[in-house]
């Protein structure tokens, strides 16, 4: 078993170097595709318990859209873009076009849902590409898949790999906020044990 | 009085908890996770488990060390124990026989278990427990209590023991909650969280025959993704509960599992009634 907690300051830093340059080109993405100029970079790297992972993301029963994907390549983990459902629709709205408040739920049309993919598969790449560049790795995201639910019951999905073997674990990511819109999700990466102490050994690699 | 009014106890994810009729079990949220509500209404013992992952074969979980610290002052209660433990594949790492004995050897476990006899003497049980917590929050302890009855196990629980042994012993209920304890930190597991509800449940006094079950969760929120194992962790989960659940024999009497919504479950004592809230209804099974 890796004890997570243990990595050393370095090496933190490190990880959340990634997180940092990964929200960078999130941030970046985002604003092209919008056509805005919006502040939306917050990298957001922690350690976090299995028991308070739905608390850091707004409460078990707040109900999100997440767009889940699984990360494969020579790294593998998973991905979650998660927004309370308000934040969800104003996104889809944004993109759309539309005044804020025109969508009423995610699912109400295709428009909807797949709008929110594409988006969520553009930034997942903007990220995953600034880390495969830095680390030299290739990395390929799988399919998305989209739901409309309790934050517990979303993150459930995420928690079945770490929940073998550790009580808590290392979260990469970013906020996202659109300044002048109530749009406030989060985008997290979660490393598979084996891929975690490889993205280590890359970082040791680069930096000493 | 309603449910509504009803203090509740929330058992988080990959946790069990229990109660006597005086309180609603909840557990929020569940996505591929079951809740699992167990009761005996006739002895009015209730549990509930929020279980996780199917099964700790999958776990890379540090495994739990099996030393204790066994306090005891009376010579036959003391090997009694010992030997119910060494023919149990537990080891005894320290003895002791009064409190501040067992206070300072204490610090010697490498794992912070220990089984205090609630009359030992000097500090008694309880004050001694409370010493030990104090240098050591994560301490595990059983109190060891004569002929309890439900009232006394239920103060000695009040008083922060993990559990309570009930003197005389039943050889496979002092392995069962000792385990129980020893495990706590593996109730993620459905076929380590049913097993010690239950036997939690059976030393507060229910009858393992009379226990019966309702559950709901297991449902496969991203609803796209292709069946491959981690897609049907929810199915794998529901099969994992029912699985120990024939084992002991408890008969399931309502479920409401698997398809793509997450459901937040409250199990009222007084109806035996499992209410289900999803994002956008709410019902009763």
């Amino acid at each position: 078993m890796i004890d997570m907690i243990r990595l050393t300051e370095m090496e933190f830093d490190a990880l959340k170097e990634i997180g940092n340059i990964g929200a960078g080109h999130i941030a970046t993405s985002l604003s092209k595709m919008l056509g805005k100029d919006v502040e939306i970079n917050i990298p957001d790297t922690r350690f976090i318990g299995i028991d308070g992972f739905a608390d850091y993301l707004g409460g078990p029963e707040r109900i999100a859209s997440a767009i889940y994907l699984r990360i494969e390549g020579n790294l593998k983990g998973e991905a979650m873009f998660i927004f309370p459902e308000k934040g969800g629709l104003e996104l889809i709205d944004l993109m759309l076009g539309k005044p804020p408040g025109t969508t009423k739920s995610i699912d109400e049309t295709m428009l909807g849902e797949s709008a929110f993919t594409e988006l969520a598969t553009i930034l997942t790449s903007a990220f995953l590409n600034a880390m495969s560049r830095m680390l030299d790795v290739t990395i390929l995201p799988s399919p998305p898949h989209v739901a409309t639910d309790f934050v517990q019951s979303l993150v459930d999905m995420l928690l079945i790999e770490v929940g073998t073997y550790a009580d808590s674990f290392l979260s990469v990511g970013t906020k996202i906020e659109v300044s002048g819109y109530n749009i406030n999700g989060k985008f997290l990466i979660l490393f598979d044990r084996d891929s975690l102490l490889e993205v280590l050994d890359r970082l040791h690699d680069k930096f000493g | 009085m309603t449910m509504r009014d009803k203090t509740e106890l929330v058992v988080g994810i990959g946790k069990i908890g229990m109660s006597y009729g005086d309180t609603v079990l909840v557990s929020i949220g569940l996505g591929s996770c079951v809740g699992v509500a167990l009761f005996d209404q006739v002895n009015k013992v209730f549990g509930m488990a929020h279980i996780m992952l199917p099964n700790s074969a999958d776990s890379h979980l540090e495994s739990p060390n099996m030393t204790i610290l066994l306090s005891e002052h009376d010579t036959s209660t003391f090997n009694q124990l010992k030997d119910i433990y060494s023919k149990n594949e537990f080891s005894i790492a320290e003895e002791a026989h009064e409190s501040f004995e067992a206070i300072r050897k204490y610090d010697s476990l490498t794992m912070g278990m220990v089984i205090l006899s609630r009359y030992l003497p000097r500090l008694q049980g309880v004050e001694t427990m409370k010493r030990i917590r104090e240098k050591d929050r994560e301490s595990r302890v059983i109190l060891i209590s004569p002929q309890s009855d439900r009232q006394s196990v239920k103060m000695l629980l009040d008083e922060g023991a993990d559990e309570v042994l009930m003197d005389p012993f039943d050889e496979r209920k002092v392995v069962e909650v000792t385990k129980s304890v020893i495990f706590h930190n593996q109730t993620r597991f459905a076929d380590v969280a049913l097993p010690i509800l239950i036997y939690k449940m059976v030393n507060r006094g229910a009858r393992i025959d009379l226990i019966r079950a309702k559950i709901a969760g297991g449902a496969n929120i991203f609803s796209t993704m292709h069946p491959t194992d981690i897609g049907k962790i929810g199915d794998r989960n529901v099969l994992s509960v029912k699985a120990q659940l024939e084992k002991h024999r408890i008969r399931i009497l309502a479920e409401d599992v698997g398809m793509n919504f997450g459901r937040t479950v409250r199990f009222d004592p007084d109806t035996l009634m499992l209410c289900i809230r999803t994002k956008n209804k709410e019902y009763s099974i």
